[in-house]
């Protein structure tokens, strides 16, 4: 059946191409509208209960993605005309850039930031710095407002007084990353000078920064794609080799491209790795059919029969292969994230469209032109340096040293599924984990941390039943009690309520006395004291903390970092008191809701990840079992195919864990497209040895090693060709995190390599599964033997 | 063998560490962190070694080893305790909601006393085991029977506020402060200058001074005739008369002060944003302490002296801080 079809192919064969032409044609028409950006928005898993808590309160919380920027004076503290001259100016420039939230923009110079004044009979909030002051009067009464305002010191203004600190909030929908790393770099420049620095971190600045390497992205593309040429060009010493593994490439380049404009969804320019990932794949089925059609060719030096058989021998393992693949890629949508999403639909159509792309048009495109004259060298088993390393392999993988290498694959796993259990989840370091250390970004990020406690936050809403509940007493006092047992955790530095704006105007309403500085006691008096606070404020001003209707009050706890560790036990602190004092909380009916904030949103995001990393690895694993028990026959086939798989997969996490780099949003995608990269490399070598099994009649060294020099040698040679195509990202990028994952992948597809040319043949050894006999989809019947086993001595 | 020893030695210490990990936190967990959230309104010694510091959420802190660290009681209530006063081995706590707390063996159980009364108390004061008053806003308690029975002073405020208070709007001004110097010697400060006098150990008051004067916050006396009142804004008076008529001290400072406290000829104030005076010529002359504070300042409001020369040892309690003071009595330090 499946060489009715093949031969149906050649005989068809420029309809096929033109076909096929045709589609690319079309794609190249949708590609033009694609643009590489990120939603910020895309991040957020919607279905997880926190993130629906943070879309409910985002209007008036306000994005977590923030941009932050620190004045830093050198020498002498921040109060003088001109340092404050120039927060004032930061502050409005900050206003004009576009897509910034204009109510939430805090520095010392916002109108945000309020001065409390009482005299005799009315509470008076005003801009904390209405005018610059001018005189030394001025000055120090203006430094004595700020040392007493509750949240300007420490918050705004560093405690050394050296520092001043802006935020800015932007409107998700709105935000242009690129103009926002272009405004903020001219502010940077404008408004530095020999006694001012400016440090500038967050969210949307670190896009900026991605996006600011895009270009270097592409060179290093550009250079990776000329080293796969230069490796082809050893491998195959002729130009219809090289030749003819560029158009898949490039067919399927485009036909991702067009889909992702039919789909409207945008390039990510952070998973711009995972693309190598599947080129990766692609030459593997390009350069395997190759290889097979310089064999047949060998045998029948005819062009047309020799790509038809060719095609009988690769075509249905290399489906098996992108199907398992692209199902295993696809399965990254079930984390509920829809960036996560979204590549999963991309790049599983990608690893998909291989099918025409790679195992039909290269065959078609391989017979217009004639075959090389090199083919018998190539063939040729004894020539050159690989064919040695491959008989080594074979007989690693064989007799007393197979099982050897079985102990020590078991050993392997052992150790690295023990180290495994130790990768955290999120991120490891307080910086990014995307940019190097001494990157501008991650040394702004470490000056800010050091001055100000205020850059992680979370946020945790307290909901009562009706509109002014907040105002009631026992609303407030458990507000209090939740903030004092959040600071009783190491990993949070300060928490701020309207309680504890409540707490001052008491004192002050009782003339200044210390004794007063409590929470009210009776409910007239708290909502009077609501009244002086909110009555003679603009609407929004204390918004961060209270709803208009006073029914929800907003508790926000500054962490340490952003790291897995703290994200998880800030997370477990608070469930930890609403555990403890259910009663109370049920009995004043408040509820505690969880979360947002940047900690709150990067905590749904840690927790969706664990849970889609174990459900997409055991459904890739499932799909993996099912797809190649059917097409083998057997289950034991299935069981070998997964094994090298996995040890990959263990490998790859204790990696991880020794490299420092967590899992998080940007590396999941990463390692689930690597976890499937090795199973094509087993289905060709096992359905290989399948066949020298068939026309051998036994498993013998000589079966394996034919096995290994033929097929083997392709997998050897795209595995070489991609592990020297990635390394290349670990030297040449300035982006750490594209580094680490070239390194990474690097890595997986060696540990791949390794498990498909020894570790399968040993497990085949080993247990000689009842398969190998067995006729499936996967074996070829024989039509002319290759003459092969003859040139092993 | 050697090998041998060190791995079952390693072992040894490895299962240790389980076995005393309890205890070691239970003993570091004891130790009560004051932070920036604790807001702590006063302390009392009972000797040199106990003492006890009260504040704002049902904060109740016991030092054994004279202040150096605290661990905290855990009671039923968390009202704001504004005053603690130990006699021997039993001690009172006053707070909001008319809540005072007794204890009768050093602090180690607390009960409530009914004190019928639903204002904050501010301050209290004892004489002995029985007799005691405590004071806050407009309402003067007094007991004599260690509190098992709580009686109001009357006030009659119409008679007391002079005209120009009233029409001032003023109608009934707070009580922050209370000394009892002997049975028939006690007084009380409060807003608008307010020094009233009882000799009748609390029962029946008068009120020496009160008018357009800024608040006073705390009172001390020496002696049946001269005494100390501190206040609003560097308020510092001296008396020499019982408290009919007030001089002031003019201290270098213009802050807020809310404690004077004396023994002998040295004594300390102290105040908003880290105030502290002291003198060393039993009150003729003040001179401010400087410290070094991280801002925001703190206000101090209550203190414990302990004389030893020559240093006075004082022991502060204040917004989010407990901190002891070494105040040399010798030379002055001045900034």
């Amino acid at each position: 059946m499946v060489k009715k079809n093949a031969q149906w192919i050649m005989d068809h064969r420029l309809a096929v191409i033109g076909v096929i032409v045709i589609l690319s044609l079309l794609f190249t028409m949708e590609a033009r509208k694609l643009e590489v950006k990120s939603q910020l928005n895309d991040l957020l898993p919607k279905s997880h209960p926190y993130i629906k808590i943070h879309r409910q309160y985002e209007e008036q919380l306000g994005s977590p993605f923030k941009i932050f920027l620190m004045l830093e004076t050198k020498k002498g503290n921040i109060y003088n005309q001109k340092t404050l001259e120039k927060i004032k100016r930061i502050t409005d420039t900050l206003d004009l850039i576009p897509g910034v939230n204009h109510d939430q923009i805090y520095s010392l110079g916002s109108r945000k930031i309020k001065k409390i004044t009482i005299t005799a009979d009315a509470i008076i909030a005003e801009d904390l710095m209405k005018k610059v002051p001018r005189s030394n009067k001025e000055m120090q009464d203006f430094k004595k407002t700020v040392q007493n305002t509750r949240g300007v010191q420490g918050m705004l203004v560093s405690c050394n007084e050296k520092s001043a600190l802006f935020t800015a909030s932007f409107i998700p929908e709105l935000v242009n990353y690129k103009v926002i790393f272009r405004e903020i770099k001219k502010l940077r420049e404008k408004e530095s000078d020999d006694n001012h620095i400016i440090y500038a971190a967050g969210e949307p600045l670190l896009l900026g920064w991605v996006y600011k390497y895009e270009k270097e992205m592409y060179l290093i593309f550009g250079v990776t794609f000329f080293v796969f040429m230069g490796l082809l060009w050893y491998h195959f010493r002729n130009f219809l080799g090289v030749m003819v593994q560029i158009p898949p490439i490039i067919l399927g380049v485009i036909w991702f491209l067009g889909f992702c404009g039919l789909l409207g969804y945008d390039l990510e320019p952070l998973t711009l790795v995972i693309p190598i990932l599947i080129i990766a794949r692609s030459l593997s089925h390009s350069v395997q059919f190759t290889e097979r059609y310089f064999e047949y060719y060998q045998r029948m030096k005819e062009v047309k029969p020799a790509c038809v058989e060719a095609m009988v021998s690769i075509f249905p393992p290399g489906l098996l292969g992108i199907v398992t693949d692209s199902l295993g890629i696809l399965l990254i949508a079930v984390a509920p994230i829809p960036m996560m999403q979204k590549l999963a639909y991309l790049c599983g159509f990608w690893a998909f469209s291989i099918i025409f792309t790679g195992l039909i048009f290269t065959p078609v495109i391989i017979s217009f032109f004639p075959p090389p004259k090199n083919i018998s060298r190539i063939v040729d088993q004894k020539r050159g340096f690989t064919p040695k390393i491959l008989r080594g392999a074979a007989k690693m993988g064989y007799g007393k040293a197979g099982v050897v290498t079985f102990a020590i694959t078991i050993t392997t796993a052992i150790l690295a599924g023990w180290t495994t259990l130790k990768v955290e989840v999120g991120d490891i370091h307080p910086g990014t984990p995307i940019l190097w250390k001494d990157s501008h970004y991650n040394i702004a990020v470490d000056r800010i941390n050091q001055n100000f406690p205020g850059t992680e936050e979370l946020y945790v809403i307290l909901e009562g039943e009706n509109p002014k509940d907040v105002e009631k007493p026992d609303f407030l006092r458990i507000m209090n009690a939740f903030q004092r047992h959040m600071e009783k955790n190491p990993q949070v530095t300060f928490t701020l309520s309207i309680a504890d704006m409540i707490i001052p105007i008491h004192k002050y309403v009782y003339g200044g006395y210390p004794k007063w500085q409590t929470l009210p006691k009776s409910e007239e008096e708290a909502a009077q004291l609501f009244h002086l606070l909110l009555g003679r404020s603009a609407p929004g001003d204390f918004s961060r903390y209270v709803s208009g209707d006073t029914r929800t009050a907003n508790v926000i706890t500054w962490c340490r970092d952003h790291t897995g560790n703290t994200v998880r036990s800030a997370i477990s602190r608070v469930k930890d008191f609403m555990e403890k004092n259910q009663d109370l909380l049920n009995r004043s009916g408040i509820k505690i809701q969880l979360a947002s904030g940047n900690i709150g949103v990067l905590a749904a995001m840690n927790e969706t990840i664990v849970k889609s990393q174990f459900l997409n690895f055991f459904m890739v694993m499932g799909s993996i079992f099912l797809l190649s028990s059917l097409a083998f026959r057997s289950t034991a086939a299935a069981i070998i195919l997964m094994v090298p798989l996995n040890i990959a997969n263990l490998i790859t996490l204790s990696i991880m864990y020794i490299l420092g780099i967590g899992l998080n949003i940007n590396t999941l995608p990463v390692v689930s497209v690597g976890v499937g990269v090795g199973i094509d490399y087993g289905i060709y070598l096992l359905s290989r040895i399948c066949e020298e099994y068939q026309d051998s009649g036994e498993y013998s060294l000589q079966t394996a090693t034919a096995a290994i020099l033929t097929t083997g040698k392709a997998i050897f040679f795209t595995a070489t060709s991609m592990i020297f195509g990635v390394i290349i990202w670990y030297f040449l990028s300035h982006l750490k995190f594209q580094a680490e994952m070239g390194l990474l992948l690097a890595i997986i597809m060696l540990v791949n390599m390794i498990g498909a040319l020894i570790l399968v043949p040993a497990l085949v050894y080993i247990f000689k599964p009842k398969f190998l006999g067995k006729e499936s989809l996967l074996v070829k019947k024989k039509v002319i033997k290759p003459d092969t086993i003859q040139t092993i001595s | 063998m050697a090998n041998r020893i060190c791995s079952t030695i390693y072992c040894m210490v490895f299962f240790l560490q389980f076995f005393l990990t309890p205890f070691i936190v239970h003993s570091s967990e004891n130790i009560y962190q004051v932070g920036f959230r604790d807001r702590m309104f006063a302390v009392d010694f009972l000797d040199k070694r106990e003492g006890f510091a009260v504040g704002d959420a049902g904060v109740i802190l016991c030092s054994k080893n004279g202040g150096k660290t605290w661990r905290q009681v855990t009671t039923r209530w968390n009202h704001s305790f504004n005053d603690v006063f130990f006699v021997g081995k039993e001690g009172w706590i006053v707070g909001d909601g008319g809540t005072i707390l007794y204890t009768g063996d050093r602090g180690r159980n607390w009960k409530r006393q009914e004190s019928d009364s639903p204002v904050s108390l501010m301050a209290v004061d004892f004489l002995d085991e029985k007799r005691g008053v405590a004071i806050g806003q407009q309402t003067i308690l007094w007991t004599e029977d260690g509190g098992l029975l709580w009686q109001s002073s009357p006030l009659d405020w119409p008679t007391i506020l002079p005209d120009t208070l009233i029409e001032s709007g003023v109608i009934s001004p707070n009580f922050y402060d209370l000394f009892l110097l002997d049975e028939t010697h006690g007084w009380i400060v409060g807003d608008n200058g307010m020094v009233f006098f009882s000799s009748d150990r609390g029962k029946r008051w008068k009120a020496l001074r009160i008018g357009m004067y800024p608040p006073l916050y705390s009172v001390f006396f020496k002696n049946k005739k001269e005494g100390f009142a501190a206040g609003q804004r560097g308020t510092l008076l001296h008396t020499k008369d019982g408290g009919k008529t007030w001089q002031n001290l003019n201290p270098p400072t213009d802050k807020n002060l809310f404690k004077i406290k004396m023994a002998g000829d040295y004594g300390v104030v102290t105040g908003d944003l880290g105030t502290i005076l002291r003198t060393i010529d039993g009150g003729k002359t003040w001179q401010g302490f400087p410290l070094a504070l991280r801002s925001p300042l703190p206000w101090f409001l209550d203190i414990s002296l302990f004389v030893s020369n020559p240093s006075l040892k004082v022991i502060c309690v204040g917004e989010g801080t407990i901190r002891e003071i070494s105040i040399p009595v010798s030379s002055i330090p001045m900034d």
